[in-house]
Order: structure tokens, then sequence, then C-alpha cells
């Protein structure tokens, strides 16, 4: 598939400058307003002239992950304060263009990120060479404490209740039941169209009966047990 | 993604904490399978959550079920809540994929299906969605997501339930609340506040503003239930509800209620519980009566409309039929909704033993609507616009 060419850079921004102030004309957060910031993200995206970092990011100087961060953030920064201020001044066409504007933003973030990483880099321990080992100090750090066992706390609960669970059935179906359903849909769990093809019972209607029978009970089992 | 969707699709950038934050949920699953399968559908939630902050669409992500440790567990689910208007489901496919299954647990009450391909750690795409639920779609078979932001309207999820439910023609309705006399046109002065219209021809009858209100006891366990069908009730507030000392203590619950609440059913519940602690509340919006006797023949019915307004500016519509004089309706009372073509989009008919009959509905910008009560060849029909 090729691209259609790109406009002149001129005409671009024209046109750019034309979307703007057609969207900004709609108030904030009217369907019109979100779609023309769409028209406008996928305009900005395609013309190929948001700043790409490549020569930073082959050398090391800028790190994916930061490159993708400050990207991010300025995504927000450009919708937000492209018709009216918000979080930052309001894009001013007559003082720089739309890209202008959007590279400058994220630069400043990846120079932020960059001046965070020396600071840290001072300040971090580093894998010490000695006595002919690399002794490094993070792989010492204890690990994070485990998460409770939701699995085994979920049935637990199941087991315990399983004679109500049991009695909450499809209609005329006493085996197709809410404790029956809970424990083959735990991981690992039994696909829908197996299950669906040993009960003899739709797919939408066995999830259909998971979601309004089964589901609700665990949510409520959980919030008693504080998952949240 | 050779197809279409690459003319269309929006790229959204990815940040570490995101990742960190899919990798905290995958690491809490008991198999690796499982774990994979909660990293992927969180980064999906997350790109659609971080392109709906562009678009300044409010979301919930601690209202979504995909955020929830026991949905994570027991269902494969991916969905962002979009206060006031419903559940969107965002399902992650990778780069190459031709089809993206859509799991059975999330065929129930979606606003639509948007389908993420999360092409490297830093970066999801959004390809497109579909409105209907299916087992599995295909890719160059997706919809631009632009026809998705009209879907994300507040009131959109009545609308669209609804509209599968008649399977009838889409309703697109006027905003009339609080202007409910100024939309009735030349029947304005007919139309009078319900309750002095049915205790004047029934005093007898119940009606529920007139019956007793429910103890105390009584309506903290209710408001607490709806906090819980809200889907983002803390422990805290559940609590602090159940602490209340009076009733005034209830008002802002459930007026947060009135303002969040997705479904129409559970803001009802609550604009009635509402009522009963502070009758002239200015979000209860408006309910009046019109006396249809000389309309239809000497059958002594009301005509009820009753408006909600919802947290964006679009308004549930409550409308009812009742008998004045007798406590039953007759039967074969017929009440239907008409949209701006006058095709019926909602019809209910009473049955032998009724005491009124209804239909409920959304209604946000768009062309009037009718409301038709026909009983044994006679018919009336009200007209209702900006």
């Amino acid at each position: 598939m090729h691209r259609t060419p790109p406009l002149e850079d001129r005409a671009l921004i024209e046109h750019l400058n034309h979307l703007v102030q057609q969207t900004c004309r709609h108030p904030q957060g009217s369907l019109e307003r979100q779609q023309g910031l769409n028209i406008i993200i996928r305009t900005l995206q395609q013309s190929g002239k948001i700043w790409r970092a490549a020569q930073q990011l082959a050398s090391g100087d800028i790190l994916p992950d930061e490159y993708g961060d400050a990207l991010q953030l300025t995504w927000l920064y450009v919708c937000r304060n492209l018709c009216e201020a918000t979080t930052g001044k309001a894009f001013d066409p007559s003082i720089a263009n739309l890209f202008t504007w959007m590279n400058s933003y994220l630069k400043y973030r990846l120079k932020d990120a960059y001046r965070a990483r020396k600071q840290q880099d001072q300040s971090r321990l580093k894998p010490a060479f000695t006595d002919g080992q690399w002794f490094d100090p993070l792989s010492h750090v204890p690990a994070q404490p485990t998460q409770p066992d939701i699995l085994q706390s979920v049935q637990g609960w199941v087991n315990a209740r399983a004679m109500d669970l049991k009695a909450v059935h499809l209609r005329d179906r006493p085996q197709v039941n809410a404790y029956v359903l809970i424990q083959r849909r735990l991981p690992p769990e039994t696909t829908w169209s197996a299950l669906s093809e040993e009960f003899g019972v739709s797919v939408a209607t066995l999830s259909s009966f998971y979601q309004r029978e089964c589901l609700p009970r665990l949510r409520q089992f959980g919030e008693s047990e504080g998952y949240l | 993604m050779t197809n279409a969707n690459s003319q269309v699709a929006i790229q959204i950038p990815l940040s570490l904490a995101d990742r960190q934050l899919a990798t905290q949920f995958a690491q809490r699953q008991p198999t690796p399978e499982k774990a994979a399968q909660v990293q992927q559908n969180t980064l999906a939630v997350l790109t659609m959550y971080h392109y709906l902050q562009m678009l300044d669409v409010s979301t919930s992500l601690e209202g979504s079920q995909s955020w929830s440790p026991i949905d994570q567990l027991c269902a494969n689910v991916a969905d962002l809540m979009i206060p006031g208007a419903g559940r969107l489901e965002c399902r992650p496919v990778s780069p190459g994929d031709v089809a993206c299954p859509i799991p059975p647990e999330t065929w129930g009450d979606r606003l639509g299906y948007v389908v993420v391909c999360l092409d490297s750690a830093h970066q999801g795409t959004v390809l497109g969605f579909t409105p209907q639920a299916e087992s599995a779609i295909a890719l160059n078979r997706l919809r631009p997501v632009d026809e998705l932001l009209p879907v994300l309207q507040p009131a959109s999820l009545a609308q669209r339930s609804e509209r599968s439910s008649s399977g009838q023609s889409r309703i697109r309705l006027r905003r009339w609340l609080g202007e409910l006399g100024a939309a009735l046109g030349d029947e304005l002065a007919c139309w009078q506040p319900i309750e002095a219209l049915l205790s004047s021809a029934r005093p007898a009858v119940a009606f529920r503003a007139a019956e007793t209100a429910p103890v105390f006891e009584v309506q903290k366990q209710a408001v607490q239930q709806l906090y819980r069908a809200l889907g983002q009730a803390s422990p805290e507030a559940v609590r602090s509800i159940q602490a209340a000392g009076a009733q005034e203590e209830l008002v802002p619950p459930l007026v947060n209620v009135l303002e969040s609440a997705a479904d129409s059913e559970v803001r009802w519940r609550a604009a009635d519980l509402l009522r009963d602690i502070e009758p002239s509340h200015p979000g209860l919006g408006d309910r009046r009566g019109l006396d249809l006797g000389l309309a239809l023949e000497g059958h002594r019915l009301a005509l009820m409309v009753a408006v909600l307004p919802q947290p964006n500016g679009g308004i549930d519509v409550l409308a009812r039929v009742y008998p004045l004089g007798d406590a039953l309706l007759p039967p074969n009372v017929e009440l239907t909704g008409l949209d701006a073509s006058d095709s019926p989009f909602l019809t209910v008919e009473s049955r032998a033993r009724d005491n009124y009959i209804q239909i409920k509905f959304a209604a946000d910008q768009g062309e009037p609507f009718s409301l038709r009560v026909a009983i044994a060849g006679a018919s009336l029909t009200q007209n209702f616009v900006n």
C-alpha cells in the first residue's frame, strides 16, 4: 500500500490551522470538538513531521522508554491546549506552527527525562567488581511481597458455598449451575466452546448465565474480601 | 495491518508506568496464559484511556471491570467505563493478526468493541471498532474510530439498548428538560403536576408520592445497593452511607448516583429515593400528567411523562398511562413511543390486570419524539419538540 504524497509544508500548515480553527469553534467536550481533535491528531501522525529522535535513540542519548513517556505527555498537552489554555499556554498559530509548537514541547520533556536520568545515575548503586566477581547490590534487594492468592481464596469460597451455588442453575438444567461454571472458568479455564459442547447449551446462553448469575456473586465475594 | 485501517488508525504512546501497571495486574494471575491475557487486556484499555484523555472524553479506570482483581481472574474482560454512557470493550491484537476474537463474557452490555494493536512495548494503535458483539471480527471490517465518538456520548447506551430490544429504528430525541411546559406546545394548559391529577381523580389509589416514605434503615440499604450497582463504590463510601444519621445525609450520595450512573434503571431508582427525601430537589427533573378523557372517547386515562436529567445534557424519559377513577387499566390500552419519522420504537399494551403501563427510553440531542396512547380504535398522539 502506498501513501498519498505529503502536501507541501506550507499547505499542510495552513490546512492544520484551518482544522484547528474549525475545531476550536465548538465548545470543549462537545462531540464536534472531539471529532475535530481526532482529525487533527490523525493529520499530525500521517504528516511524518513529529520529531522521532531517531539519531538520539540510536546513540542511546534518549531511551525508548523516555521517548514513549514524553510523547504521551506531549499528545495530551497538545490536545488540551490547542484551543484554550488548560494545562499550559494555548496554541497561537501567529507565534509558531503546530509542528514547531508540538515538537518543542516534546524536546523539553525529553530534556527533563535526560536530566533526571543523569541525576539518578550519580546516586544509583552500581555493580562493583570485587574479588574477581561482579557484585550487583540491586540483586540483593528483597523481592516484592507476593500478592495474596486470590485464586485460592475464590476456590475456598466456591467450595464453602457449593450448595447455594449449585441451586442457581439454568432452567430445567440443574447440572449447568453456578458452582460448575465458576469452577470450570477459573484458570486454567475450559473454553466456552468446549463447555457449550459438553452441556449442549449455546455459548451465548452459557456466558449470559455466567455474567448474570456468577460474576455478580464473585464480585460480591471479592468486595467482602477487600479485592477492590 | 495491510488494509484500510492503516490510513485511519491512531497511534497512542504507552509509558513505562502503563507497562508497570499491566505487569502488576499480570503478576497476580495463577497461570502464564492468564497473566499474558491480563497484561494485554490492561495495555489495550490503557491505550484507549490515553486516547480518550486526549479527546477529553471522561473515563473511569476504577469503575471498569478490567480493573477489578476478581474480574481479571474470572473473566476475559478489557472494558473501559465511560461515565454516563457505559462500558467500552478494548480488545488487544498483535501485529499480523487478521481477526480479533471477542470473548463471550463481554457480549452482554458493551457500547462497542474497539480493537487495539499492541505494536510494541511503547505503542498501541487504535485500529477501529465494531458496535456488534460477535465471536470474532475481521480487522478489515472494522469501522473507523471517528464513528465511535457519537456512541460515547452520554445516553448512547440507553439508546442502543432500546434500539436492540425493540429491533426498531434509532431513537433520536431532543432535549426538553426543565422546559417541559414549553415543550408541549398547544396542549400546555392541559398538563399538570401528576400528583394533583391522580389524587383528585382517585384519592383511594396509592400513588408513589402519596405513599409513606420507607423507614430510614430501608432507605440506607437501598442507597448502598445503588452504590454497588454503580460498580465504583469504595468500601469507605458504603460505610459512610451506613453511618448516616439522618435522611438528609443520603441526599449527596443519591445525587452522586444520579450524576454518574450509566444505567438508567439505577438512576430512576435513585430519583425515586431522592423524591421521598427531598421532593423538590432540582436533580429530579420534571413529572407532569395529562388527562386523556376527552380525547379518548370517554376512556378515563392519564398520560404521565417524567424526565430525568442525565450527567451530560441528555434526558431519560419515563412515560406511563394510569387509569383515572379505577384502580386498574382496561385491557388493550397501547402506549407507543414514536421517533421523528413517526416510526414506533417502543410499544407496550395493558393486560387484564395492570395498574399502569410504561415505557422508558433515553433522549439526546436530535429530532423530536412522540407518544401515542390508543384504545379501541381511539388514539391520541402528543409531540415533544424542543
